[in-house]
């Protein structure tokens, strides 16, 4: 299994890319996203899509050349649309906005439509806090959802719906909430049943709305589907789920969960704080630390070794992983040679 | 037990609380706030909390008078100061502040200091929504904090943060979403104690990290402490708990959860979206119909006769009980009696 420093892989990505296509500038978003999933851990959502978004291009289903563009603008928000580029141009691009706008308002809230899909959803957050802002971000799947039953019924009909929150730390990587609103990603029944492997009890109902830990009746015909987030109190996860189609589908412009077959786009709505329109840097950095420590005193629970916060796991596996490379599976490696092959770049 | 008409319970705060010191204006906010939590079946947060405020009032704790300023002012974002008016004075200034904002400006973000107790946090976004907008809240408890075990340990160091939102629909009451992002409120461990029953397994912790359906666990020294929401997936309650603590606690000026034993204040953050600055509303409240109506098209679960939305048992409770009255029990009773008696006042009858 090769392994590459994350330098190499991001040159790698950003050649591909470019020869597909894309300005260099583009290349560098979907690149150091992908790259930046791997040095996480997610490696599901890394440089195993290099290959997938280069056939997405070649097949059309990612325009290249597409440029986002502003079709509403107020001084503290606008609209975007993605033009059909790669999911992570038109993010970045509405992050960027959203930032530019909160330096200058205090609060900036931007759509976007149109945009593939944007990865992962922490990233765009993660992108403002480093910039020194607060920011949330919600992301439906537009008319697609059919994995998440809704509280009280049996059938899926909601889509993972994420959200993420991130905000600076003074001398530390942000603070950085990426979750689903559903107890577990579609992505972990997907890998436990390429691995042969049950899941645990509570993630997941059959298609006769009766809990499983065989994966393979999630994704059967007719198939099972996710439980919202909450255990003993899932409707509060149907309730975070609801919220998410309304920001980001109805608000956002891609449009609610409504059983599509197909997914096309993400719907997003991005929100930006600027935190000195509110209270000095200093106050908030100490507020936050202090309420940090004040964390930190509890006593550990059985299996722990200490309290990380939110993210703090990404931020050390990706310490790891720049010192020590990332692994690259033979099968995914093979199938990004082909691509490079294909475009004519050179391994 | 005596059966009060809403109505009824709404006279009967006017007057409390005007003959307190309370504006007409403020006097009305705060009663409609408390009757509304009847209304919608969390008697916990209801006209059980008249004696609790004209109590506060007379000690000095509340401030009838005072009145909410706005201490730093951009166009589409402020901060308020409350001056330690009674809660709900100062969050529905704050959320009509953030409403004026984002008419004008597509989206606003105001927050709130200096507030005591802004009562069931639902009900700003929920205004919001029955104005045509979207709203967000956050609140945190300031500096106070000792319920909540964080993800991976297993003393009570966070509060319960809740967050609510509410978004309108067309024709219909709005959709709307005010929970706590523990697994329960810490009103309900406390109902369960006082009723002698047990809470469900998932709730709690005890002293030693435990799980415990007795609620006295975690009420007595040394107290355990009411899980993140999540069940296995809790790291994610706590991770909302957390954003809930910086989004209300920082930027507001209240500060965050550093255990102190004793709340002041609660922080809050309101957001506003305005639809038309983002989208037709046409096509907005289309979308949000067709989801509705998907959503629904689920056969439901056993024990389940439907599928309703958030909010929907609460906007069914207050049909109910503006229809055929509340029920009041005879301690609250008899001690707003009291309180009616004190400034001269008669008790209206029930019924």
């Amino acid at each position: 299994m090769p392994r590459f420093s994350p330098k190499a892989l991001r040159e790698i990505g950003y050649r591909l890319f470019q020869a597909a296509g894309c300005r260099p500038e583009d290349a560098q978003a979907v690149v150091d996203h992908l790259v930046e999933s791997s040095l996480f851990g997610h490696d599901s959502h890394g440089a195993i899509r290099f290959y997938e978004y280069a056939q997405g291009i070649r097949d059309g289903r990612f325009n290249p050349g597409a440029r986002p563009r502003i079709v509403h603008e107020r001084p503290s928000s606008a609209v975007v649309d993605g033009g059909g580029a790669l999911g992570q141009v038109g993010a970045a691009f509405a992050a960027g906005l959203a930032m530019d706008k909160a330096r200058i308002h205090g609060v900036a809230t931007v759509t976007l439509r149109n945009t593939s899909h944007i990865g992962r959803v922490g990233a765009y957050p993660l992108m403002a806090a480093r910039a020194g802002f607060m920011a949330q971000l919600f992301a439906n799947a537009g008319h697609l959802g059919a994995q998440v039953i809704p509280f009280g019924g049996r059938e899926g009909r909601l889509s993972t719906n994420p959200m993420a929150f991130a905000a600076p730390r003074r001398g530390h990587e942000p603070l950085l909430l990426d979750m689903t609103t559903s107890v577990v990603a579609e992505g972990k029944v997907r890998v436990a049943i390429n691995r042969g492997e049950s899941i645990p009890e509570g993630w997941a109902v059959d298609s006769q709305g009766k809990s499983t830990t065989d994966p393979r009746r999630v994704k059967s015909d007719p198939p099972g589907a996710l439980l919202p987030l909450g255990g003993v109190v899932a409707h509060k996860g149907y309730g975070l789920s609801m919220m998410v189609e309304v920001m980001g589908g109805a608000m956002g412009g891609e449009g609610c969960a409504a059983g599509a077959p197909k997914f096309v786009s993400n719907g997003v709505l991005l929100t930006v704080y600027h935190i000195e329109h509110f209270t000095d840097l200093e106050t908030y950095y100490d507020e936050l630390d202090a309420m940090i420590a004040h964390i930190r005193t509890s006593r550990l629970a059985p299996g722990f070794e200490e309290i990380l916060l939110p993210g703090e796991p990404e931020f050390r596996t990706a310490r790891k992983r720049e010192k020590e490379g990332i692994e690259v599976d033979d099968e995914t490696w093979g199938q990004i040679r082909r691509q490079m092959e294909h475009f004519g770049v050179r391994g | 037990m005596p059966r009060v008409q809403a109505e009824t319970l709404r006279r009967i705060g006017h007057q409390l609380f005007e003959a307190a010191g309370c504006d007409a204006a403020d006097a009305r906010v705060v009663t409609h706030h408390l009757v509304e939590s009847n209304l919608f079946g969390h008697d916990s947060h209801g006209v059980i909390r008249y004696p609790e405020y004209m109590d506060a009032i007379r000690k000095g704790r509340f401030q009838a008078k005072a009145e909410p300023r706005v201490v730093r002012d951009h166009p589409s974002c402020a901060v308020v100061d409350a001056a330690g008016a009674l809660g709900q004075v100062g969050a529905a200034f704050a959320t009509r502040l953030a409403m004026d904002k984002a008419s004008q400006h597509g989206v606003a973000a105001v927050s709130l200091r200096n507030t005591s107790h802004v009562g069931r946090v639902g009900a700003y976004p929920l205004m919001v929504a029955r104005g045509g907008m979207i709203g967000q809240a956050f609140v945190n408890g300031g500096r106070f904090g000792n319920q909540i075990s964080p993800f991976g340990g297993i003393d009570a160091r966070l509060t319960t943060d809740p967050l609510a939102f509410a978004a309108p629909r067309r024709g219909t009451e709005p959709i709307f979403l005010d929970m706590t992002t523990s697994v329960a409120a810490e009103g309900k461990v406390r109902v369960a104690s006082y009723a002698g029953k047990r809470v469900p397994e998932g709730w709690l912790i005890d002293h030693q990290g435990r799980s415990t359906t007795d609620p006295d666990s975690f009420r007595t020294e040394p107290g355990g402490a009411i899980l993140p929401l999540g069940g296995i997936a809790s790291h994610k309650g706590y991770g909302m708990s957390l954003m809930v603590e910086l989004l209300a606690g920082t930027l507001s000026g209240q500060g965050c959860c550093v255990g102190e034993s004793e709340m002041v204040s609660n922080g809050m953050l309101l957001v506003v979206h305005r639809i038309d600055h983002f989208i037709d509303p046409e096509d907005y409240y289309q979308e949000v119909e067709a989801l509705i109506r998907y959503v629904r098209s689920s056969p439901p679960a056993p024990g389940f006769k439907e599928i309703l939305l958030p909010g929907e048992p609460e906007l069914r409770s207050a049909r109910r009980r503006e229809e055929n009255g509340i029920d009041i029990d005879d301690k609250t009773w008899s001690l707003i009696g009291a309180d009616m008696d004190r400034l001269g006042l008669p008790l209206p009858a029930a019924g």
